[in-house]
């Protein structure tokens, strides 16, 4: 109720109240009355809704039409390839939208969720906003941050909207202020300030300082922050001379032309004083006062997703009031902050409607910020930047260089057909001017080679004979007639993506080469951006809620990547892993009302594992710069402590930047530790030079046994190996276009199979088809291909053709191939083609929707393949440790692994503080044949120190540095020089790395209080002295399957053998078979097997069923696996919560490939549990997605 | 030392939804079988079976689901039974507690009581006493009971339920996998590995240790007791036993600022019978003469024929004392009220206790005006 007309008011605001628990936000009065006494009245107000769907909007809602939120999605790619990224809103259908009325305005500061926990409005979003309002600009300003600039500004030009580009900034006395660019010149004062800001202060702590401020003023509006800044902070506390110096100083700053105060009236407790007193001083300092104030979120319903948002970015409870993280550096200068959760919902976007009502009294301030909008640039975003030039000349060198590389891998005498290749390739690259690129990945690479770092490219790049002659690529291009324009379209629609994969090891050290060689203004990495997603959402949501850690965990562990954050709901009842775990709905109540509003908000920033950008302009005068937590590597002066990233995504930066993807394959990794481990006994090994046309490593493909090899170990890889009868690299190659891009795929990979194998005859309508397709017997594999034949038959320019190949996957949702029939089809046969022929092509062309790889991408990887297979095959052992100490790495992990390498008859031994390293090492193992024994050189691997769960990286490197000096004498003598911490020396007893001093691990366990004792005491010791050692209690040890269970559960991995086994005896008793015999079964033969279920797949199916996939381990090996829809939800809850069951179903046979197909499917309850003490738990992982 | 009395109510969740013990029933919660019935256990259920195996076994199972409102009720009735004997009673899970009899000489036949009454009115139950919880729960399972060493000896270290998990484990670590070998243990041996708690450890594997029961039922609730173990057969005494015990539970009840309007009174008789009266009355019993009108109400209409051996009255669903504060410096003006206060506040402090008095600012404020507080506090807003 208000207060009677004539009342003095003294305060008049809106608070949010306790909604979670159902409290209506209310609107307070405090007044005065006739007779003067002080009195305040409060009434209700709406009350926030979070389900629109549960009652009509209570005001005027104009947003719920049309939705306008994005769908932001980590990796495009995936989900284009999914199709599930919906198109974003036509400006058409954004603009009908629009409802209200009211002068209009421009909203000034207004935040998107990049500002991490304060907003919830996506960049791209509020253009969209505006445009629905009718608002003919906005301001963008994220505190220190421009992340959101290139997707704001690309949105708000298509919308109609004139962008702002601005940013927030805090001050080391407490306030923010807002600069926005009025030109060109400001954006780069504004990068340059954001940088400086900061990379001059610890990491995830920037601060302005007025310093700061004034070496970078030029071409900038400065807004006074609203309530947040440092004038109405001075005004609330009744410090109107501060007030009064801050805009002096702000107008000394900026002139006062261009310094604005901004007047907030967002209901808060101090408006009504605050505001008045603001008006007095604009007019005094002759400054225009416009209408501003922060926006953080869309509508006031969505307050309560605002408010969770930042009690999960501040570590705040909901019932509490202050979060507990730390607003700044121990360094930094400390103050009392307000709370950052809002008093109120009422930082919305309003409408133009609300905003007359909120500003009745003074329409000048709305007319204000337009005036504001005119006077900036309607672009203030710089052009691309250029590549910084290796040399004086660098088409002369490219040319040079290739030339001479080209001779040295071809032989002087070259031929003129790879003449003119290369000159071609050179001469497009010179004309379109990406010399410098070249020569920047030719240098770099050249770097690695001569430091033995192992590296080779992938994607497109492979297809240009340039790159492999500069040594970007380990496939001869040429040799493989693969098809440059690709690549590099002669119209230069594309620019170059060069991408490069190193070991994973080396990475730093060749980012630090390229700053060094270049100069730390002009190197950065990109940024990425870490989003919520249903598990996220599911913790911290739950965290501010309240519930327990373990409550979370047991909901988070059963919940996997197929469950998008708005089918959490219906995926309680639709998934059996999740129906029959008894999760309590209500527990979870704000879990699942928040989590469609919370899903893909930005809620970090890391740095990009990959993407590298150079300029030969400083970087921070194109995109603000900040620190990553990547550490350098080298104590030099020259290189940075962390390494610098620029606040733009991939997405982002892609309009600005050429970027180089300095990416990492473990294979890479792999093959480097089996080439070194190699050379200890043979120095010239050279992983290399092995050879690509090894019989027997086609053998291996043929035979599926590719557990452990690098982009060929997946149960889908393995099979499509067997059926094609993989014979090649060719071969190889098909295989790794047609399955590694996933269900998506747009290879038809069996008819492709049954053609190679000569199950279907075809044939070609016309020769040039036969020259096209003809190595891929008839089918389109490769993305090339449909280039070609665009180019051969339609006539299309290289360019265009991979333009509308582009377009034929990105836009497969509109059947974008369909679209462009007639075109096509009267292309062709105007070049004179017969109509059948041009429908043939057409349907080639348009059925290429899936995501597809490059010919010299899948020539690359299954390089790889091949090289590590042939190791595999004849280094087992350094092969299997190289892979081991790579981890985490590949389709399986370490216990499989290790289950790989004993079938293989590698031996491996259990880690040992003698003799382990920190990595696995290769050892000489005495075996006995006939009696006599037998030296096997490179038999066994021991397991590495960093393989035990729990030891920290000073133990290691103790244990490590002891030993050099002498070897250690006992477990007393080891206790007392390296001193590990209690827990980390029950983890070494127990893994069996102190077996060495005594077999019997309970008593070392026994022992542990003495020696800490002991080695308490030679420490304390002044003297040399020597004491006697205790000895060492008699006690029963461990059994073999309580040593088994420890060694699994620090490991990670079994030593002797599978924990399977000690089921075997039982489970064939009652006639179960083991993995191996299954696979041997003939096809259609039932039959039991029990094992640990492990490598779960969801693929998504046409039909909407779900089909479930998973090896079943044993210590024979795995079994592949199918469960269709009827079993997954008859057992579905077996299969993903226990960690073994026993399989019902027969064998099937898929073109020599043996797969088992489930009926039926149990819990099994391990009798291994009945010969341990402990029989609480098993360490075994039922799945994959339950290990996170 | 005190003994203490676990019991274990067999076949609670059966009993709480009234499934008949011929019919194979079974009580399921989270897709487990919480409890089955006889039938149903005969042909091979068993609490902790998942119920796709449990509908495997017994395809015709009849499942019901967990709820709360059926096991409240159930659980309420039979924990009053322990009331009836103890000073104290501890629930655990619903179908089980922790009671504590006090220095009692001889617990036997206040065991065979209980099981007597127990089963009469809920089925069978396990009993077991001990000086601590954790022996008491361990002997429910032992019959007859042994002496708490042998009763203890073969009991699995991981089922030594009165120390940690994490305890626990190490003892398994260490070799100790039955409880009879940690009661060997050498202390000194304890002591290296589990530093002060070894004594505790070593006490309660040997049956001794001293593990309290806290008084948790009914909710709200103070008691006090009288033994007489020669007997009380004259009226006039009896009515002194009872007026003290009522003047002992009203300064109880005022130390703590609690008040109620329910009593019970439970009397023992030498034969063994336990008789318990209630009463309710419309308005608190907050005064000894209040108190014992009731109690003397009570008894009125009863002939107590035999010598009576043990008294206890309690008063459950206490409440806060609500007073009123009429006189209280109300005739002083706003400064003589300042002035007078603190003398006053000093008073009430010595007569009910030091921080028994809460000034109004030191009372639990609103979030509200919290919210406002740390606002204003932080802004500099006045």
């Amino acid at each position: 109720m208000k207060p009677p007309d004539g009342s003095e008011i003294q305060a008049h605001w809106r608070e949010a109240g306790e909604w979670w628990a159902g409290e209506r936000p209310q609107e307070v009065w405090r007044w005065v009355d006739s007779t003067g006494v002080r009195r305040e009245t409060l009434a209700p107000l709406p009350a926030y809704r979070l389900d629109s769907k549960q009652s009509p909007p209570a005001e005027e809602n104009h947003r719920e039409e049309i939705a306008l939120r994005p769908h932001k999605v980590r990796d495009v790619k995936v989900s284009e390839a999914s199709g599930w990224v919906p198109a974003p809103p036509s400006v058409t259908d954004i603009r009908r939208s629009q409802k209200g009325s009211g002068p209009p305005y421009a909203p000034l500061h207004v935040l998107s969720n990049y500002a991490f926990g304060r907003s919830t409005l996506f960049a791209e979003e509020i253009p969209r906003l505006a445009a629905a309002l009718d608002l003919p600009a906005v301001a963008l300003a994220d505190p220190f941050s421009l992340t959101g600039a290139v997707e704001f500004a690309r949105e708000a030009r298509r919308c109609g909207v004139k962008p702002l580009i601005g940013a927030s900034f805090e001050l080391a006395e407490g306030g923010s202020l807002v600069l926005i660019a009025r030109d060109k010149t400001g954006y780069r004062s504004l990068c340059q300030l954001i940088s400086e800001c900061h990379l001059s202060e610890p990491r995830l702590f920037p601060m302005a300082t007025w310093d700061r401020l004034a070496r970078f003023s030029r071409g900038l509006l400065c807004l006074t922050g609203g309530d947040l800044g440092p004038i109405d902070r001075a005004l609330i506390r009744g410090d109107h001379e501060r007030a009064a110096e801050l805009l002096t100083r702000l107008v000394d700053l900026y002139g006062p032309s261009n310094v604005f105060v901004e007047i907030e009236r967002s209901y808060l407790p101090w408006t009504l004083g605050v505001n008045q007193r603001l008006r007095e001083l604009a007019q005094h300092f002759r400054l225009t006062a416009v209408a501003g104030g922060a926006i953080t979120h869309a509508v006031r319903d969505d307050f309560p997703v605002q408010d969770v948002l930042t009690c999960a970015e501040t570590l705040c409870a909901i019932d509490e009031i202050v979060g507990r993280k730390p607003t700044r550096a121990e360094a930094q200068p400390q103050r009392l902050d307000p709370p950052a959760r809002a008093l109120n919902g009422e930082r919305f976007l309003a409408s133009r409607t609300e905003m007359a009502v909120r500003f009745f009294d003074a329409p000048d301030l709305l007319q204000n910020t337009l005036q504001l909008a005119d006077r900036v640039d309607d672009e203030v975003m710089p052009g691309p930047a250029t590549m910084p030039p290796h040399s004086d000349n660098d088409p002369e060198m490219l040319r040079e260089v290739t030339w001479r590389n080209a001779r040295r891998l071809y032989g002087d005498r070259l031929r003129p057909r790879l003449r003119r290749r290369i000159e071609h390739e050179l001469d497009r690259m010179i004309q379109l001017n990406f010399s410098s690129h070249f020569l920047v990945a030719w240098d770099f690479c050249q770097w690695a080679e001569e430091r033995g770092i192992h590296y080779s490219g992938r994607g497109s790049v492979v297809d240009s004979v340039v790159a492999y002659c500069l040594g970007l690529s380990r496939i001869d291009a040429y040799a493989h007639h693969l098809h440059f324009d690709r690549f590099l379209p002669a119209d230069g629609s594309k620019r170059p993506d060069i991408d490069i994969d190193f070991e994973a090891k080396k990475r730093q050290e060749l980012r630090e080469y390229l700053v060094r060689t270049y100069g730390r203004q002009h190197v950065a990495g990109i940024s990425a951006i870490g989003a919520y997603h249903t598990r996220g959402i599911i913790r911290e949501v739950g965290k501010v809620f309240g519930l327990s850690e373990s409550a979370i965990q047991y909901f988070c562990k059963r919940i996997h990547g197929g469950v998008s954050p708005e089918r959490i709901v219906k995926s309680l009842e639709s998934r059996p892993e999740l129906r029959s775990s008894g999760i309590p709905a209500e527990r979870f109540q704000w879990v699942f009302r928040m989590a469609e509003k919370l899903a893909d908000i930005p809620r970090n920033m890391r740095s990009h594992s990959s993407g590298v950008i150079l300029s030969v302009q400083p970087l921070d005068e194109i995109a603000p710069l900040q620190w990553s937590a990547a550490e350098g590597t080298e104590e030099d002066e020259s290189i940075d402590p962390y390494w610098r990233i620029v606040q733009w995504d991939k997405r982002s930066a892609k309009y600005f930047f050429d970027k180089f993807d300095i990416l990492c394959l473990r294979g890479q990794d792999v093959l480097s530790g089996t080439e070194s481990r190699m050379r200890v006994s043979f120095p010239n090994f050279d992983a290399k030079t092995i050879s690509l046309q090894d019989e027997e490593s086609y053998r291996a493909m043929r035979s599926g046994e590719l557990i452990g090899i690098p982009q060929s170990a997946s149960p889908a890889m393995r099979q499509a190996h067997v059926r094609l009868r993989t014979e090649n690299l060719h071969d190889a190659s098909l295989v790794q276009a047609g399955i590694r891009p996933g269900v998506g795929g747009a290879v038809k990979m069996n008819t492709l199979i049954a053609r190679r194998r000569g199950l279907e005859p075809y044939s070609f309508e016309h020769p040039e088809l036969e020259n096209i397709l003809g190595h891929t017997y008839g089918i389109v594999v490769f993305q090339e291909q449909i280039d070609q034949l665009l180019q051969s038959f339609c006539g299309y320019s290289s360019g265009e053709a991979e333009d509308i190949r582009d377009k034929i996957h990105k836009r497969r949702r509109e059947d974008y191939g369909q679209l462009i029939r007639d075109e096509i089809l009267h292309r062709i046969q105007s070049r004179g083609f017969s109509e059948s022929i041009a429908s043939h092509v057409f349907e080639l062309i348009a059925a290429f929707k899936g995501y597809g790889f490059a010919q010299g991408h899948a020539l690359a990887f299954a390089d790889i393949s091949i090289r590590s297979i042939h190791c595999q095959q004849n280094y087992p052992a350094p092969y299997f440790a190289s892979l081991l100490s790579a981890q985490p790495a590949g389709y399986y992990g370490p216990c499989t692994l290790a289950n790989e390498a004993r079938q293989r008859g590698v031996l491996l031994l259990r880690p040992d503080v003698c003799k382990s390293e920190d990595d696995f090492s290769v050892e000489d193992v005495t075996t006995e044949l006939m009696q006599t024994p037998l030296r096997v050189p490179s038999g066994a691997i021991r397991i590495a120190l960093k393989q035990i769960a729990g030891l920290s990286q000073p133990t290691r490197s103790a244990i490590l540095r002891e030993r050099q000096g002498a070897p250690f004498a006992s477990f007393f003598d080891f206790v007392s020089r390296v001193r590990p911490p209690r827990d980390e020396l029950t983890l070494l007893i127990l893994s069996g790395a102190l077996d060495t001093f005594n077999p019997n691990r309970r008593c070392m366990l026994a022992a542990i209080p003495e020696a800490l004792e002991f080695a308490q005491l030679l420490h304390q010791a002044s003297l040399p002295l020597t004491f006697p050692e205790p000895k060492l209690p008699e006690l029963v040890d461990f059994s073999v399957a309580d040593r088994a269970l420890h060694e699994r559960r620090i490991l990670g991995l079994d030593i002797e053998s599978h924990l399977m086994s000690f089921e075997r005896e039982c489970v064939s008793r009652k006639g179960a078979l083991s993995t191996r015999e299954a696979k041997n079964l003939r096809p259609g033969r039932k039959a039991i097997v029990v094992g640990n279920p492990i490598r779960l797949r969801f693929p998504p199916t046409p039909s909407g069923k779900r089909v479930v996939f998973f090896d079943l381990e044993d210590e024979a090996g795995l079994l592949n696996v199918t469960c269709f829809d009827r079993v997954y939800q008859l057992d579905g809850h077996a299969i993903v919560c226990s960690p073994y069951v026993t399989l019902i179903g027969h064998a099937q046979d898929r073109d020599g490939h043996t797969a088992f197909l489930a009926k039926r499917v149990f819990p099994y309850r391990p009798r291994l549990l009945d010969q341990v003490v402990d029989k609480t738990h098993l360490p075994v992982e039922s799945a994959d997605f339950l290990a996170r | 030392m005190n003994t203490i009395v676990a019991a274990q109510l067999k076949g609670f969740y059966v009993r709480a939804w009234g499934l008949p013990a011929d019919e194979p029933a079974a009580v399921a919660h989270e897709k487990g079988v919480l409890d089955a019935t006889l039938a149903a256990q005969k042909q091979g259920i068993q609490p902790g079976m998942t119920l796709p195996e449990a509908r495997a076994i017994v395809p015709d199972l009849r499942i019901v689901s967990f709820s709360e409102s059926p096991v409240a009720a159930l659980r309420e009735s039979w924990l009053d039974c322990l009331v009836e004997v103890g000073q104290a009673v501890e629930p655990g899970m619903p179908h089980e507690a922790w009671v504590d009899l006090g220095p009692h000489p001889d617990p036997e036949p206040v065991l065979r009581f209980l099981s007597e009454r127990i089963e009469r009115d809920f089925g069978s139950v396990r009993l077991g006493y001990g000086e601590s919880k954790w022996l008491a729960e361990a002997r429910c399972h032992l019959c007859p009971y042994p002496n708490p060493p042998l009763a203890l000896a073969d009991i699995p270290t991981l089922d030594f339920r009165g120390i940690s998990e994490s305890f626990r484990e190490q003892f398994v670590f260490l070799g100790f996998d039955h409880v009879g070998e940690i009661a060997g243990a050498p202390l000194s041996l304890l002591k290296k590995h589990f530093g002060r708690e070894a004594d505790r450890i070593l006490q309660l594997a040997q049956g001794k240790g001293h593990d309290p029961v806290r008084p948790a039922y009914p909710l709200a609730s103070r008691a006090v007791e009288r033994r007489t173990p020669d007997g009380v057969k004259d009226r006039l005494v009896l009515d002194a036993i009872l007026h003290r015990l009522c003047k002992n539970l009203i300064r109880r009840l005022c130390h703590e600022e609690l008040q109620g309007s329910e009593v019970r009174l439970v009397i023992e008789f030498e034969d063994g019978l336990i008789q318990t009266y209630t009463r309710k009355a419309p308005r608190p019993l907050n005064t000894v003469s209040l108190l014992q009108v009731a109690i003397q109400q009570l008894l009125s209409a009863k002939v107590l024929d035999q010598a009576v051996v043990r008294v206890r009255m309690l008063m459950p669903h206490l409440s806060r004392l609500v007073r009123p504060q009429s006189g209280f410096l109300s005739t002083l003006n706003l400064h003589q009220k300042a002035a007078a206060l603190e003398p006053k506040i000093l008073e009430i402090g010595s007569k009910f206790g030091e921080g028994k008095v809460c000034r109004a600012s030191q009372l639990e404020v609103p979030r509200r005006i919290q919210v406002l507080r740390v606002w204003r506090e932080t802004t500099g807003w006045k």
